[in-house]
């Protein structure tokens, strides 16, 4: 997948980026960059 | 419904992007927020049957953190040095990454929550956070501390929040973007189940608090079903199909969001219509997670979980 689609897809996950600029920087870097999610355990 | 359903479809996506994820299992901010009663173990168990319900839903290749496993004395000293960077106001204004308002603070054990947040960030040494936008304020702070004290500054990708079967409600004061903070206080909450459709809920169950929902017609802006649409059933399909009596214009497919909204608010699909089709679409996403834990080990997580006291 090139820089472009992979932006555009991350685009329509996040509702904002902070920031765009820094986010292209790092897929033109890194194939695979590390994201976390976090949750509370906290019933269903 | 969240994290059940709504959360795998943003990460599969995020995957397919080429990203990696790690989730983790904030089972001592649970422990610090009250939740199940502000006992740990109980919490931890729940950390397991949040796993399950990844796994029913489809979710493949992520690491599994454990927060209490992973905190080693490297952890404390970065909340330290994160906490010697933050002044006392800017740690209050983080206080709503709980879901709580300052009001309701009363014990000094929540200050260390936010530091303890974006200390996970620089712990898992990760690129980016992608959590909820009634989150960002997390990782606005990562973002101001890593240059002092040279750690690598995140990208915070904030996902949209669900909204509440209810509607929009009263902005309660999350954020100081008026947009945001109808948005996060509008959110759909397992505390409060009104708001809420549930991964174990039946097709009946699913149906009848849609048939209670607020959908209005032609109303745009303010609408759970529309939401729901744009960020669940075309994310998860890419079209949505209405099937309705001939004698109301017959069946009709939209393949996209857009012309699913325009024709709604043009008054050419009828509300009950549009929750049938939401109401369906929901099920057939909600299904293999109900299944999932209807027997074996997955069952027995389940009755554990539903015996507990959901404390807020």
């Amino acid at each position: 997948m090139d820089i472009e689609s992979k932006l555009e897809l991350i685009k329509s996950v996040g509702e904002e980026i902070i920031t765009e600029q820094e986010l292209r920087e790092l897929l033109e870097m890194k194939q695979h960059p590390i994201a976390y999610d976090g949750f509370e355990p906290s019933g269903y | 419904m969240p994290f059940g359903v709504f959360r795998p479809l943003l990460l599969k996506d995020m995957q397919k992007a080429g990203i990696k994820f790690k989730l983790w299992l904030a089972d001592w901010f649970a422990w610090i927020n009250n939740k199940m009663d502000g006992d740990l173990e109980k919490i931890q168990k729940v950390g397991e049957y949040f796993i399950e319900v990844w796994k029913a839903a489809g979710v493949k290749d992520v690491e599994y953190v454990f927060a209490s496993k992973s905190m080693d004395s490297e952890y404390w000293k970065k909340v330290i040095l994160i906490a010697k960077n933050t002044t006392v106001s800017r740690a209050t204004r983080c206080l709503t990454i709980m879901g709580r308002k300052e009001g309701e603070m009363a014990e000094t054990a929540q200050y260390f929550y936010p530091m303890m947040q974006c200390a996970d960030i620089f712990h898992l040494d990760v690129d980016i956070t992608q959590l909820g936008l009634d989150q960002r304020r997390a990782g606005m702070l990562a973002r101001e501390v890593a240059p002092k004290l040279g750690w690598k500054k995140p990208v915070v990708v904030s996902h949209h929040m669900l909204m509440g079967l209810e509607g929009l409600k009263t902005p309660e004061g999350f954020e100081q973007n008026k947009e945001m903070d109808a948005s996060i206080s509008s959110k759909m909450s397992k505390s409060k189940p009104n708001t809420g459709i549930f991964v174990h809920d039946s097709k009946e169950q699913i149906k009848e608090k849609i048939s209670r929902a607020y959908c209005a017609p032609r109303d745009i802006e303010n609408n759970p079903m529309l939401d729901y649409s744009k960020h669940i059933i075309f994310r998860a399909f890419g079209t949505m199909k209405i099937t309705r009596p001939a004698k109301f214009g017959g069946p009709v497919e939209f393949e996209s969001y857009e012309k699913l909204e325009k024709a709604f608010r043009m008054g050419e699909l009828h509300p009950m219509d549009l929750k049938n089709a939401v109401a369906e679409n929901i099920d057939a996403l909600v299904k293999p997670v109900r299944e999932h834990f209807e027997k074996g080990k997955a069952s027995k997580l389940y009755e554990f979980v539903k015996k507990q006291k959901i404390t807020r």
